[in-house]
């Protein structure tokens, strides 16, 4: 079988040692590791290719516990070693060497190759098209032409994995910047869109693959695919291993996963919640649902490691936590001094001309405002001035939302120029402020007879206490 | 920098038809950089809190520096707040400013939602290396646990949370603090 395009080379890869009825996995060996060794871009991320190794390198127990599947891979043929120039376009898209150095050679290979489709199709969501739908057909096609029964079965149950997987990935996708945009206002819809991919990936990928399951024995596998999903994050830090430990990889890095790897635990179809307890794992409800819970927390731990400044180095939970609880103090901080300072600005409000007190952009936007009318030297004559014109208009204006062209009309000439802007006015702070203003005007009562009070160094030390 | 839009104009009208001795200016100057905002939360903000600010009758004889401070940082909560309604933290921030204004003690919240601390309890069935492995999970835990009880008490309403509400609180009021500290420090920059 000839795999002409590089974004098909688990395809061809597969295809390619099936095609071959030859030899057995003794030369399977040196003949991964010269494929490998061609050092090619990968398609592949970083932390997919180093998840990917330990799925290669722990499909071993899986495929020699499936005896029927051993025929494909005895077939295994690393036509490397014959140099078949077919294979050479699709080198380069082979995974570097280092990463698959683990590569156990053994009859489970095709468990190996097939993980790989799914573990590809799932994780090229940056590239996106390129394991779509069509070339996961062509392997089946390539593996019904084969005759192996079971290969097919395993390719149709891989490609099921990766329909589901990616078809809730795009769908979520799609979702998420909706519903990004819509829960956070001011961050920009595409970050979180990204960022929250996980979530309704995680629900659909999570219903999903329960159907794909229900198959029996591949469960393992579209559980890998699964969890792989579900722990994106920890792949980077801490390999998904699902395969067992037995083949002697070393990512044994979950302490309660390693348990029973040996033996396969059937898993219950989980009716409700849909959600996949992993290989190894305790099944009841109780595990699972704090497993949900987690997931949950790791999700909006990362949001927020986008939005703190600072926190992209940063792993795990106590840290960052850290970090926001410092960004949040320094921001309560900030708000505290930058209040203290417009207290001290503001007296010299009233005082200064306006073109002093703006910067020059400003300076052009406020000369139709410069009025002759208007008082712009010293306090005390714009105090009077200001008070006697406008005293009793704000206040009628915000409470209750009548026209408000009269308050213009009698105050200052230029504000005739624009009747139209101004009866908006009214339904504008009604619909958007009456709740604040009338929260506003109670305290207005109060706040000036007791400010008169409190002059006293003591009760100025408790206030600064009561504030901060 | 061009103001002929009728939007500009408008904004203009509504700041200035509020014109108040000690407000002017800073209406005026809020509106300015109301135009130049192109976030619209960040305008909103701008306006509800200069709107906040005007109805505080911030005078620059009548009250102290302090007092003077304080209510501009309740104009600039209440505007906050008032963003985004919908918001458990803005609710209980809400709540916790009028109760401060309706010059109520504020209550050091004696009562305390209780929340569950889960203590790890060592098993004893694992072996030595695992028994380590759990205590340093533990250990982390801890840490994690206090933490979360940190920053509990730095979200307003954060005590009545569970965790993932937490985060998300956390997140949203993140933002809008950034909003208010960008909002204010414009401001302030147009003041000096």
């Amino acid at each position: 079988m000839n795999c002409g395009e590089p974004s098909e080379l688990p395809h061809c890869f597969l295809n390619l040692n099936w095609d071959q009825s030859i030899d057995p996995n003794s030369q399977l060996d040196s003949a991964l590791t010269s494929i490998v060794s061609s050092n090619a871009p990968s398609l592949l991320s970083q932390s997919e290719i180093s998840s990917q190794s330990h799925y290669v390198g722990t499909s071993g127990p899986i495929g020699t516990s499936n005896g029927s599947l051993t025929s494909p891979p005895p077939e295994l043929n690393l036509s490397m070693g014959r140099g078949r120039s077919g294979l050479m376009p699709m080198l380069p898209n082979l995974v570097p060497m280092n990463h698959l150095d683990q590569f156990q050679p053994d009859h489970g290979f095709t468990e190996r190759a097939a993980r790989l489709s799914c573990f590809d199709g799932r994780n090229y969501s940056g590239f996106g098209t390129q394991f779509d739908l069509a070339s996961i057909k062509d392997k089946r096609l390539e593996a019904a032409l084969l005759g192996g029964g079971q290969v097919t079965q395993l390719l149709d149950k891989a490609q099921l994995g990766i329909n589901n997987v990616v078809n809730g990935r795009e769908d979520s996708s799609v979702s998420d910047p909706v519903s990004g945009s819509g829960q956070i206002g001011l961050a920009g819809p595409s970050d979180n869109g990204v960022r929250k991919r996980k979530a309704p990936a995680k629900g659909k990928g999570k219903e999903t693959q329960k159907i794909t399951e229900d198959k029996g024995s591949d469960t393992k596998r579209c559980k890998s695919v699964e969890s792989n999903g579900t722990q994106e994050e920890a792949i980077k830090p801490k390999p998904e291993p699902n395969g067992s430990v037995s083949t002697g990889t070393a990512e044994n890095s979950n302490g309660a996963k390693s348990k029973g790897k040996d033996t396969k635990p059937p898993e219950p179809p989980k009716d409700y919640i849909h959600v996949r307890a992993r290989r190894g794992e305790a099944t009841d409800s109780h595990s699972l649902a704090e497993r949900v819970r987690r997931e949950k927390i790791s999700q909006r731990m990362k949001l927020l490691q986008d939005l703190v400044p600072g926190c992209n180095k940063v792993v795990g939970k106590a840290v960052m936590l850290d970090e926001i609880i410092n960004y949040v103090q320094s921001l309560q901080r900030q708000v505290e001094f930058l209040s203290m300072k417009l207290a001290t600005v503001n007296p010299q409000l009233d005082f200064n001309n306006l073109p002093s007190l703006l910067p020059k952009d400003m300076q052009q936007a406020c000369a139709p405002l410069l009025n002759p009318s208007f008082p712009l030297d010293t306090s005390g004559s714009a105090l009077h001035f200001s008070s006697s014109q406008q005293q009793g208009n704000p206040l009628h204006f915000v409470s209750s939302s009548p026209s408000p062209v009269d308050p213009h009309n009698t105050i200052h000439p230029f504000f005739n120029a624009v009747p139209d802007a101004a009866s908006q006015l009214g339904a504008f702070w009604h619909d958007d402020l009456q709740n604040v203003v009338q929260m506003d005007m109670r305290p207005n009562h109060e706040e000036i007879p007791v400010s008169s009070q409190s002059f006293s160094g003591a009760m100025q030390q408790a206030h600064m206490k009561m504030e901060l | 920098m061009c103001l002929g839009t009728s939007n500009k104009s408008f904004k203009y009208s509504l700041f200035l038809s509020f014109v108040n001795n000690t407000k002017f200016r800073l209406l005026l100057f809020g509106c300015i950089l109301a135009m130049q905002n192109t976030i619209p939360s960040k305008q909103v903000l701008l306006k509800t809190f200069l709107t906040g600010l005007r109805r505080r009758n911030i005078t620059n004889k009548g009250m102290t520096l302090l007092e003077r401070k304080r209510a501009i940082k309740f104009s600039a909560d209440l505007a906050m707040a008032s963003v985004r309604k919908e918001a458990k933290w803005s609710n209980a921030l809400m709540a916790d400013l009028s109760r401060k204004f309706q010059r109520k003690t504020v209550l050091p919240s004696k009562h305390r939602h209780v929340v569950f601390r889960g203590n790890k309890v060592s098993k004893h069935k694992r072996g030595a290396r695992q028994r380590r492995a759990a205590k340093a999970t533990a250990i982390a835990k801890c840490i994690v646990k206090k933490r979360e009880q940190v920053l509990r008490r730095l979200v307003p309403g954060g005590k009545c949370m569970d965790e993932c509400t937490l985060l998300d609180e956390t997140l949203d009021y993140l933002q809008l603090l950034k909003a208010q500290v960008d909002v204010m420090r414009s401001l302030v920059k147009a003041l000096e």
